[in-house]
């Protein structure tokens, strides 16, 4: 009897044994096992969606598309470490240690080597055919202009993910637009891993992103690059920017700051240098500032272009003296001569002509204390006082464009409005929107609002044309061409106070004052030749202008 | 009949399976022929950017234009029809 108990116990243990590996295979192993099964069966492929391209307004690219891989490595694989090693260092140009480290991880089925190869470096590392080296192909970005316009344009890098995603710039403002969505293939395949056509199919085509085609002009750009470089050069200025717009739909012809960035090795730059100080960085606009309250002024008729003026002396302000940019007093003067001298003491006779209310009124009008909206990524306003926190001498200060503060962009916008009969436009970088079909969505430019009337607007042109061919920048103004225009000094505020030395020189205008084909607003900081508008961001102007008229074919008129 | 249709399924059937090679060998060229286009559109804009035109320029001798002469749209007497 104890024999068959014996059998039927080991018949038992059998069956339970049986009964754990079942478990084992079906259970524990099921994920691994279906996986294994599936890439017997199944041909998988992920089907990557090309980034967009971003063109230029005359649809030559800006930023293309180019072949690169992520090379990585299967430890397991490695045969020949060494070798594996030094090939690997070598073409890709790393130091051999960091390699190793990385295929010394313990356990580690699968490292990344390097990303964003490109493609003749993948092909001399194939060419070595190393066991445990493979390669996926993924995009690079290709700019054939180099560093042209990069704060404007951003640049792609990977997320936390590692999939591609675009940084400022137009590459962060539209980087929905322009990623697109990827698909993917599952099919049937055969023995010899060929497709079987009558087996199971899935397929989701990916989508391309959309090209966008920018206002740029490249020769502008061209233009404006080379004379800001050769301006900063000779100007002693630490920073600089350019900005070109036309005034009529808002459209941003030309963008220009340094110190800039290089957007193929953007790592290697300072990230402070990644936004665009033109969109995110605020200055006082000093003397420029003085067209636009001038202009308020006429359109609410509290003075005139021949209204006259006694710049007597310096004015006493509670505690505080103002006086002229040059101690220079004209006595009998007329609203335009106050534009043309650049008198601060004319300028708070204007303040107070219009008054308080109005002067906030017109400020926030002219679109100052909030974003214009421009089309890239990282757009800041310099936020301004609430109305019952101005004090009688914040006023007065402000009226000739110090104690507050702007972005380029927004400066730009403002004047622009003179230059458009009094309308402000939304600031526009991009022009049209091309889907992968070919359809085109185009962006309409944007009235934000009305500011001033058409003949206030012309009133204020025909002083700064005045401002320009008698005030003192006249020395550079190209000849033959009528240009509305404003020279700027601002002293930079430095730990509660201004500092002495230290000034953003700048100057704004457009051309040809009749019909303006651009706005363009050109800033210095700390120009080291000298502190004064007049006498470095004006020469400048007028030296971008110079060019700017021979490409847009503007003949003189006078 | 039966065996006559039996028989065609069976060729149709190969020839769609078998044919499965030559689809991924055409896939393979279209995605070889586009790599190719993307490569020489790239070459294309290297070779006809602003920056290599100004270089190519200063290479050669150009210089930049400093007296723009602008012909106003009316030409002058001399140079208009001859009646």
């Amino acid at each position: 009897m104890w024999r068959v108990t014996i059998v039927f116990c080991l018949i038992g243990v059998w069956f339970v044994l049986i009964l754990c590996r079942l478990f084992y295979w079906q259970v524990i192993s099921y994920g691994k096992l279906a996986t294994e099964a599936s890439n017997q069966h199944y041909y998988k492929l992920t089907l990557p969606a090309s980034r967009g391209e971003i063109l230029s307004s005359d649809t030559t690219p800006l930023v293309l598309n180019q072949a690169a891989f992520l090379v990585y490595a299967e430890p397991k694989k490695i045969v020949d470490k060494k070798r594996f090693v030094r090939d690997v260092a070598t073409i890709l140009e790393q130091e051999e240690q960091v390699i190793e480290d990385r295929i010394s991880v313990q356990d580690a089925m699968w490292v990344p080597i390097d990303r964003k190869v490109d493609k003749e470096k993948a092909d001399k590392l194939m060419e070595k055919n190393l066991p445990g080296l493979g390669f996926e192909k993924i995009g690079k970005r290709f700019y054939p202009e180099a560093s042209m316009a990069a704060q404007l344009l951003g640049f792609v890098a990977s997320d936390e993910s590692g999939e591609d995603k675009g940084y400022f710039g137009i590459e962060g403002k539209y980087d929905r637009e322009l990623r697109g969505r990827s698909g993917f293939l599952v099919q049937e395949k055969d023995a010899r891993g060929a497709p079987i056509l009558l087996g199971e199919e899935e397929r989701i085509a990916p989508e391309d992103g959309r090209n966008l085609v920018l206002w740029l002009d490249k020769t502008v750009q061209q233009i404006v690059q080379n004379n800001l470089r050769s301006g900063m050069e000779k100007y002693g200025a630490k920073e600089g920017a350019v900005v070109v717009m036309n005034p009529k739909n808002g459209a941003l012809l030309a963008l220009a700051s340094e110190p800039s960035y290089d957007p193929r090795n953007f790592l290697q730059y300072p990230k402070e240098v990644y936004k665009n100080p033109v969109v995110a960085g605020a200055y006082e606009p000093g003397s420029t500032f003085k067209a636009l309250i001038m202009a308020a002024a006429l359109n609410e008729d509290v003075i005139k272009a021949d209204t006259k003026f006694d710049e007597s002396g310096p004015v006493q302000m509670a505690d505080y003296v103002i006086r002229t940019w040059d101690s220079k007093y004209h006595g009998e003067i007329t609203m335009s001569e106050v534009l043309q001298y650049s008198s601060n003491v004319g300028m708070l006779f204007v303040g107070q002509k219009l008054g308080q209310d109005k002067i906030l009124k017109y400020i926030s009008d002219f679109g100052f204390g909030a974003l214009t909206n421009i089309d890239v990524e990282e757009e800041v306003t310099p936020s301004l006082r609430l109305a019952n926190k101005w004090l009688p001498i914040d006023l007065a200060t402000a009226t000739f464009g110090q104690g507050i503060a702007v972005t380029p962009i927004q400066m730009t916008r403002a004047v622009g409005a003179l230059a458009n009969e009094g309308k402000l436009m939304e600031p526009r970088v991009v022009k049209k929107i091309i889907d992968p079909k070919g359809k085109t969505i185009d962006v309409k430019p944007k009235i934000t609002r009305s500011v001033i009337s058409k003949e206030a607007a012309q009133i204020i042109t025909d002083m700064m044309v005045t401002a320009v061919s008698s005030g003192e920048a006249k020395w550079a103004k190209p000849k033959g061409y009528q240009v509305a225009g404003k020279t700027g000094t601002a002293q930079i505020p430095v730990a509660g106070h201004y500092d002495d030395e230290k000034t953003i020189a700048s100057f704004i205008g457009f051309a040809p004052a009749d019909n303006p084909a651009f706005v363009m607003l050109v800033t210095l900081r700390e120009p080291s030749s000298s502190q004064w508008g007049s006498e470095t961001a004006a020469p400048l102007f007028f030296a971008i202008a110079k060019e700017l008229f021979v490409h847009l074919g503007i003949p003189p008129t006078e | 009949m039966v065996s006559i249709l039996a028989i065609t399924h069976v060729i149709v059937s190969n020839g769609f399976v078998t044919s499965g090679k030559t689809l991924v060998d055409l896939e393979r060229d279209i995605t070889a022929f586009k790599e190719k286009n993307d490569d020489l559109r790239q070459q294309i804009a290297s070779a006809s950017a602003l920056l290599t035109i100004e270089q190519k320029a200063k290479e050669l001798g150009f210089e930049k234009s400093t007296a723009t002469v602008f012909i106003p749209s009316r030409l002058p007497v001399a140079f208009g029809a001859t009646r």
